[in-house]
């Protein structure tokens, strides 16, 4: 049976996407044509798309009710590696750069599903023992992208009927990241588990082999997303990443994901990841704003989204149980 | 029927006393394969170093019991260090300097435990954003330049030595121990902690004052940040804003769930999150004297936390 179309739940359950039409509304409003032309628009989702994808590894973690804060330091050894690669030809960079990712990202899956240790702590320390990693591939200096593998380019800042590469990796990423997560079983065992992971195993969910392969995509996002990166700057450089771990978490949440787990939509993380380029974006237009202020807007802004997203989710409860 | 596995006596008996023995361990380690590892005066060099973590940590034990997390801590103490050293530098006397940042230190906390509590924003996205926002505020306060410290006062209350190379810092260390302790064991506030860790709804029904609590207990997370802000300008010559404090949250965090106060909340406890810094203050010593590169001392840093967790998980029936 299909329920009555209400404007109040649809607000609340499109929150995020209405939050991110509004601040474009407003950045058209300040900004005019500067914000609205193609140019600009590209570029905006470019610079958010190495970080949404390791977002979209995030929302899924955090849906099934775990935590990874590693992805930024798994993007800074891809990074490296695929630099270090790199003199061995574009296949071998690639190639590296990935297996490391399934590597690292195996590690964390080993560590929460296998050893049980809590994934908040577990990926703590992994986030310092890949960070160090990174720092020691080529003692703490970024390394060039050698010229024998010149097709590495292409990875950051190829064009495919004038989109950069790195917004078609993003898009498809999240296309399928969406299709799994509403149409398929394993879609659904990461929900359950995520809402409760002890019925989950009594339903028959085999809840360390879903949060293993979890682990495994998430590393795999994360690292492409730094192995696209070291591609755009043509180099490897190990403070890549920086941050992802809790800009993610901000952007999941502000796609209206439940950090406690077992509700969350796909499709809001890539809202709140664009909600983060827009503002991101409207902070450059500012001018000269130093660096401070640009993190202390970014954090206000943050705030007060969490805030409106919170005043939501409360209204949907209310709704849901009337 | 299921029988004790040797394995399974080892987790329990690490459970208990895990950060105990983890420190133990690293002792028998260090002392079979450090070079001259007994060398007192680089031992109170840490020590001297790690205080601020420990009041940082003590903080954090309370907010982890409440099954909260105050990722902000670094952040705070950055923002507070800095405007005790702009203070300073202005003229204002030591003590005027220590009362306002301690009160900042307060307020942020209040309003930290505020949002938590009556807003019902999660512990985790608040603090990020905290953190992001008082670290763009520390390095406003000195336009990103580090503020150097010349009063001798303060610096007495950092750099003072007792007899044999003892720091003054032992004595803040064991006032934090014994205040920590009586509030965890001998006042209302740890049961509150843990009845709120536990299960926030029977605490409420119990008749806890669920918001008071809490915003008492991230008050008293951000006077620890305060404190340790405090602590961090007496030790050094200046003040960094955009370096000082930072990932002091993972240290903290560290030693808490070393120590054995549980993630998912509970009981607070105290004398495990001492013995977790002191395990951080010998992982550090470790990685110094055996001249472990600064590379691969955070890696092995991440290993000896994860391999103290992996003893004293919690054994799931």
């Amino acid at each position: 049976m299909k329920k009555k179309w209400s404007g109040k739940n649809f607000f609340a359950k499109n929150g995020s996407w209405i939050a991110l039409l509004l601040l474009a509304l407003i950045s058209t409003i300040l900004n005019g044509k500067n914000f609205l032309s193609v140019s600009n628009l590209l570029n905006l989702v470019r610079q958010v798309s190495m970080l949404g994808l390791a977002a979209i590894g995030v929302n899924f973690i955090i849906i099934a009710g775990c935590k990874d804060l590693s992805v930024g330091g798994i993007a800074a050894v891809c990074s490296m590696m695929a630099a270090f690669l790199s003199p061995y030809g574009t296949a071998a960079a690639v190639a590296g750069g990935i297996l490391t990712a399934l590597l690292l990202g195996a590690l964390n899956g080993f560590l929460v599903a296998v050893l049980k240790i809590l994934p908040f702590i577990a990926t703590l320390g992994t986030m310092i023992a890949y960070n160090g990693i990174a720092l020691l591939i080529h003692d703490g200096k970024s390394l060039a992208i050698s010229e024998n593998s010149a097709g590495f380019a292409f990875l950051g800042r190829g064009l495919i009927l004038n989109i950069p590469f790195p917004i078609l990796v993003f898009a498809a990423a999240a296309g399928t990241a969406v299709f799994v997560a509403e149409h398929t079983r394993y879609g659904r065992a990461v929900y359950a588990i995520g809402g409760n992971e002890e019925s989950a195993v009594m339903m028959g969910i085999q809840v360390a082999r879903t949060k293993m392969l979890l682990y495994i995509f998430s590393g795999l996002l994360a690292g492409f997303g730094g192995i696209m990166m070291a591609s755009r700057l043509n180099a490897g450089i190990p403070f890549t990443g920086t941050g992802w771990d809790m800009y993610t978490i901000a952007a999941v949440v502000m796609g209206g994901t439940l950090i406690r787990g077992g509700e969350g939509k796909i499709s809001g993380a890539a809202a709140g990841i664009l909600i983060w380029g827009v503002i991101q974006n409207m902070i450059n237009m500012m001018g000269d704003v130093s660096t401070y202020w640009q993190q202390i807007i970014m954090g206000f802004i943050l705030l007060s989204a969490v805030i409106i997203q919170n005043i939501a989710e409360r209204r949907r409860e209310v709704i849901s149980e009337g | 029927m299921k029988k004790i596995h040797k394995a399974e006596t080892v987790s329990i008996l690490f459970q208990k006393y895990g950060a105990a023995a983890v420190f133990l361990i690293l002792i028998l380690v260090n002392a079979v394969f450090t070079p001259n590892f007994v060398n007192v005066a680089v031992m109170w060099n840490i020590i001297a170093q790690m205080t601020p973590i420990m009041y940082i940590s003590v903080g954090m034990t309370f907010v982890i019991g409440t099954s909260g997390i105050d990722l902000s801590v670094g952040s705070i103490l950055a923002f507070c260090s800095i405007i005790l050293a702009r203070m300073l530098q202005l003229g204002y006397p030591v003590l005027a300097a220590v009362a306002v940042i301690l009160l900042i230190g307060a307020v942020i906390g209040i309003f930290n435990g505020f949002m938590v509590s009556k807003m019902g924003i999660q512990p985790i996205i608040l603090t990020i954003v905290m953190q992001m926002i008082l670290r763009g505020f520390a390095i406003f306060v000195s336009k990103g330049k580090s503020i150097p410290i010349t009063n001798s006062t303060l610096s007495a209350m950092g750099l003072h030595r007792f007899p044999g190379g003892v720091p003054i810092q032992i004595l803040y260390v064991a006032v934090i121990f014994i205040v920590g302790s009586i509030l965890a064991k001998k006042t209302a506030l740890g049961c509150y902690v843990e009845a709120i860790g536990d299960n926030n709804k029977a605490a409420f029904l119990a008749g806890v004052r669920i918001v008071g609590m809490t915003v008492l207990i991230y008050m008293l997370s951000g006077v620890m940040s305060a404190v340790a802000g405090i602590l961090e300008a007496a030790r050094s010559g200046a003040v960094d804003p955009s370096i000082v404090g930072g990932l002091y949250e993972v240290d903290a965090i560290a030693a808490v769930a070393i120590g054995g106060t549980s993630l998912d909340g509970g009981k607070p406890n105290i004398t495990g999150t001492f013995f977790g810094v002191m395990t951080m203050i010998l992982i550090t010593m470790t990685i110094n004297m055996n001249n472990i590169p600064y590379e691969i001392s955070n890696i092995v840093k991440a290993f000896i936390i994860l391999f103290s967790l992996y003893m004293r998980r919690e054994s799931k029936a």
